[in-house]
């Protein structure tokens, strides 16, 4: 501690009184070293008393000029200052007496010391006892009472002899060595049970009372064995360690962290402290000791303190261990999730309040049972849920996360509710042992969805329906139908319908964006191809590029992923027609794909003017342009990219722009590929697939299912004067496998099929999402019923024709209908051979 | 040649105004309205129009409910429906399509453009009218 905080005058009496101590006990120590002194010394017996009087000054001073750890050190200056009394009071009056009477007054103050001691460490360690829990003071107990055991085994009757069978003699010689004990352990369990670190002050304070301890056996010892002399180094061993006390009272004042020396290696320190002062105070009385008692003493308190210590470390790893899992309930208890661990048969093994609240099962009617059959046993339409389908137990079998977004679980009323959850595995060593399945009930969320839908609808229809009436007259008013009008009224018009027309698109996309701002619950996943989402893209906006003298190139990659197909075209439709927007005449727009590690990676890129450097981020903002004039002179509504971004983000993926003023500009966007995306998207097969997935956006495939080779015959001649490529399947088991190889465009088909119904292929494609919009056109030999009719409704099916009453001119017709839009887009772009495909036979 | 008749169901009068001159006058068809579903379902009955351009959203028996009861009665099922809706979204198009109808129309729709789609949608030769 600094004296320089402290008045001059102070800060020179605590020096004076440190030399003077100091000093004093050197002196009296030089004289012990030299063998026992003339204890009936006047000047002797003073320096003795005095060499005491010296720390319980400094102890006293340290607790009056400072307030922290005030009751300590002044609680220690008084019992050393007792001490010293009850020497100088032995010196004066019990030292010539030939029985002196147990307990004396000696005894009575040199008692004081200890006891003070206990109340000033009780005072300096009350934080860390507060950590001390009721184990530890047992443990504490037993230690002592161990201690006192066997010094009373050894030393209760040497003593009685030498007092000549005083008990009262034994009790106050016994006391000092179990006060020891006590502050020993006191020390000793406040380190090993409290979270405390000890600091200076600690280590000091162990090491004093470690010695003291020794100090006062080897006394008892000498005393019982009647070799005890006065003036030895064994007395100088008494002031100096008080003088430590007041090192240690001189202090910094105890810090819990940063500590000079910390844990462990404290301990250590202490015990060697001991082991030293126990051979410097005891080697030159070796030979009047018993030493096989000394040895099985010691071997007995070694063996005590190794089981003590371990017990010690055990127990602190326990109640560590307790307090993490207190912690963990806690945390549990708090969760706002139904929380549930399953074990490796699906049966729970805790539950925590929340998943009480929300099933209405408590822990002790869940716990053991099934979840699946217990909660989970129903499909939301009422159908039973078969536990091999249940993703959440599904995590037992294959060890990877499940998240589930649209489930419900079942109450013990035998109501449901909505929920979301994810199911985790519990991994242990190398196997699966259980699973914890997290849920949240999500029954406000979907009604907040519901209104929203509902508002989205509303609005939707209710703005719509004026301006189909607005549209709609201006629409007939422009084309002059209803009579001519003077060139100014019909510029006049014409601008109604253009604003009417932008009007319009805005609330188409706002009503987009708000759709997919409200979540990803609207996309609808299927597994999807890149090259073909492009091509689909690329073909409805060829007659826009074709108007605007720009020329569309295509070079996609198959690369197979999970995503919403129709989204996924509109992003790409949006960055193309913005392309096309804003290319000068005759230049050219790529749009590219190709599959990245994890991700596939599309592009848009044209050479048009370009975007400044400052708005690469800022367009996919919502209504903003590169130039406020673009959305009315290139008619887009500003929401364009902001939609584009929605659903990339949507899917996970990120969208961005590249450009460089005056040449031009390319939209990127990735969207990711999940390792389970090829479970749900099956990898195309090699060879001829790739060469679909890769083909041009304007070669048109034509599938029929026609079991009569004739028939088929006739449908083929049909198609390829129309330039299209034809596959021909007789069965329905080669139509299964034909059609996922070949994609048709269009698939005729005649019900009446060997082996297998045609309704049943129809059964076959709606499970298949890449074909479930394929345009069909169901040409049979069989009269149908109107409920047959209803079955086959499917994509933009035609409507069932009837051979008998369907001439080959209106079949044709009909169906090239349905692909005329097509073939009109693509009639100036490619110039291909029609190719036939026979399958089978 | 016979004058194709289109059955034309709206609860917006001025829908049903707009569109019939749009299918009057550009495509030169016959066209009979009618205000609701039930209205709709009695004048198909009746009149057996070549085809129905039938709005979704309407008070009462809505345009799905409408379409039902066509498919229901053998004299009006296989007269071929349009549904004309203000849904724009793919989502709600798909799901009128898996009810069975021909095809399906956004509105607004463009005046000049809706015979044409409407003939498209039907596989009518334009000629027809």
């Amino acid at each position: 501690m600094e004296l320089r905080t402290f008045r001059p005058r102070a800060a020179s009496a605590v020096r004076l009184i440190w030399v003077a101590a100091a000093g004093g006990l050197l002196v009296f120590a030089t004289a012990a070293a030299g063998g026992p002194g003339d204890p009936r010394s006047g000047v002797y017996e003073c320096l003795y008393v005095g060499v005491f009087l010296g720390p319980a000054a400094l102890c006293l001073l340290r607790g009056l000029l400072v307030r922290d750890q005030r009751l300590t050190w002044t609680a220690c200056g008084i019992g050393m200052a007792c001490y010293a009394a009850g020497y100088g009071y032995y010196f004066g009056a019990q030292q010539d007496l030939q029985t002196p009477p147990y307990p004396s007054v000696s005894d009575a103050l040199w008692l004081s010391y200890y006891l003070a001691s206990v109340v000033g460490l009780l005072a300096l360690l009350s934080s860390g006892l507060s950590q001390f829990r009721r184990t530890g003071w047992i443990d504490a107990a037993v230690g002592a009472l161990a201690i006192a055991t066997i010094g009373a085994a050894v030393l209760v009757d040497p003593i009685l002899a030498v007092t000549g069978g005083s008990h009262a003699a034994v009790a106050m010689n016994l006391a000092y060595p179990l006060v020891d004990v006590l502050i020993v352990s006191l020390l000793f369990g406040v380190f090993v049970f409290g979270n405390w670190r000890p600091g200076p002050v600690w280590t000091l304070l162990g090491a004093v009372w470690v010695l003291q301890t020794v100090a006062d056996v080897v006394y008892l010892s000498q005393a019982s064995a009647g070799t005890y002399a006065f003036g030895t180094l064994l007395d100088v061993a008494w002031p100096a360690l008080m003088l430590v006390v007041a090192v240690a009272a001189w202090q910094k004042p105890m810090v819990t962290k940063g500590a000079w020396v910390q844990g462990w290696p404290a301990l250590a320190v202490t015990i060697a402290f001991a082991l030293i002062g126990l051979f410097v105070l005891t080697y030159d009385h070796w030979h009047e000791v018993d030493t096989l008692a000394v040895v099985l003493a010691t071997l007995t308190l070694v063996a005590a303190f190794v089981h003590t210590a371990i017990t010690f470390g055990d127990m602190r790893t326990l109640a560590h261990g307790k307090e993490l899992l207190l912690q963990n309930r806690l945390i549990l208890d708090s969760a706002g999730e139904g929380i549930v661990g399953v074990d490796g048969n699906g049966a729970v093994t805790f539950s925590n309040p929340a998943a009480e609240r929300m099933t209405l099962y408590a822990p002790e009617e869940i716990t053991g049972r099934d979840l699946h059959a217990l909660v989970h046993h129903t499909k939301a339409d009422g159908s039973p849920y078969p536990a091999e389908e249940c993703p959440a137990l599904a995590v037992l079998r294959d060890g990877s996360v499940r998240r589930c977004d649209h489930d419900v679980l079942w109450r013990k009323d035998g109501t449901s509710f909505p929920v979301e959850y994810t199911s985790t595995p519990i991994v242990g060593g190398d196997r699966i042992r259980g699973a914890v399945v997290v849920f949240r009930d999500v029954t406000d969320r979907r009604e907040i969805e519901r209104v929203k839908d509902e508002f989205t609808s509303i609005v939707s229809h209710e703005l719509r329906t004026p301006l189909t009436s607005i549209r709609g007259a201006l629409g007939l008013l422009e084309s002059g139908a209803l009579g001519a009008l003077p060139p100014k009224g019909r510029r006049m018009i014409q601008i109604a319908v253009e604003n009417t027309d932008r009007l319009v698109r805005l609330i188409n996309d706002i009503l987009d964006l708000e759709r997919m701002d409200s979540g990803p619950v609207h996309l609808r996943e299927a597994p999807c191809d890149a090259a073909e989402l492009i091509a689909r893209a690329a073909e409805a906006l060829l007659p826009v590029a074709a108007g605007a003298g720009v020329t569309l190139t295509v070079e996609a990659e198959p690369a197979a992923f999970v995503g919403d197909p129709d989204h996924l075209i509109q992003t790409l439709t949006n960055l193309i027609s913005n392309a096309v927007k804003f290319s000068p005449v005759g230049s050219t727009v790529e749009v590219t794909s190709e599959r990245r590690d994890d991700e596939v990676l599309f592009r848009v890129s044209d050479h048009g003017r370009g975007i400044p450097g400052d708005k690469l981020e800022t367009i996919f903002g919502r209504f903003e342009q590169v130039d406020a004039s673009d959305s009315r002179q290139n008619g887009g509504t500003g929401l364009g990219l902001a939609i584009c971004r929605s659903i990339v983000e949507h899917h996970g993926g990120r969208i961005w722009a590249q450009s460089a003023a005056g040449e031009g500009s390319t939209f990127s966007f990735v969207v990711p590929v999940a390792p389970d995306a090829a479970a749900g998207c099956a990898p195309l097969p090699s060879g001829r697939a790739r060469a679909v997935g890769a083909r041009p956006a304007s070669v048109f495939r034509v599938l029929f299912v026609e079991p009569d080779p004739a028939a088929a015959e006739v449908l083929t001649a049909i198609f390829e004067r129309h330039g299209v490529e034809t596959y021909a399947a007789t069965n329905v088991r080669e139509a299964i496998e034909v059609c996922p190889r070949v994609l048709p465009d269009l698939l005729v088909l005649e019900l009446d099929l060997p082996a297998a119904d045609g309704a049943d292929f129809l059964d076959w494609l709606r499970m298949h999402q890449r074909l479930s919009s394929l345009p069909i056109v169901v040409y049979t030999a069989r009269d149908l019923e109107a409920a047959e009719r209803e079955q086959l409704a499917f994509g933009s099916t035609a409507g069932p024709l009837t051979k008998d009453r369907t001439t080959a001119d209106e079949f044709e017709r009909r169906v090239m209908t349905l692909l005329r839009p097509a073939l009109a887009s693509t009639a100036t772009e490619v110039d291909h051979e029609p190719k036939t495909h026979p399958v089978g036979r | 040649m016979n004058r194709k008749h289109i059955l034309l169901v709206d609860d917006e009068d001025d829908i049903r105004e707009v569109a019939t001159l749009s299918l009057e006058t550009i495509g030169g068809w016959r066209v009979s309205s009618a205000t609701g579903g039930g209205e709709g379902i009695a004048i198909a009955r009746a009149q057996r129009p070549d085809a129905i351009l039938l709005d979704v959203m309407m008070p009462g028996i809505d345009g799905p409910a409408t379409f039902r009861g066509l498919q229901a009665d053998p004299r009006t099922c296989d007269i071929p429906v349009i549904l004309l809706t203000a849904k724009a979204q793919s989502a709600d198009r798909r799901g009128f399509e898996k009810l069975g109808v021909a095809g399906t129309l956004t509105k607004p729709f463009d005046p000049l453009m809706l015979t044409e789609e409407i003939s498209a949608i039907l596989a009518w030769d334009r000629g027809t009218s």
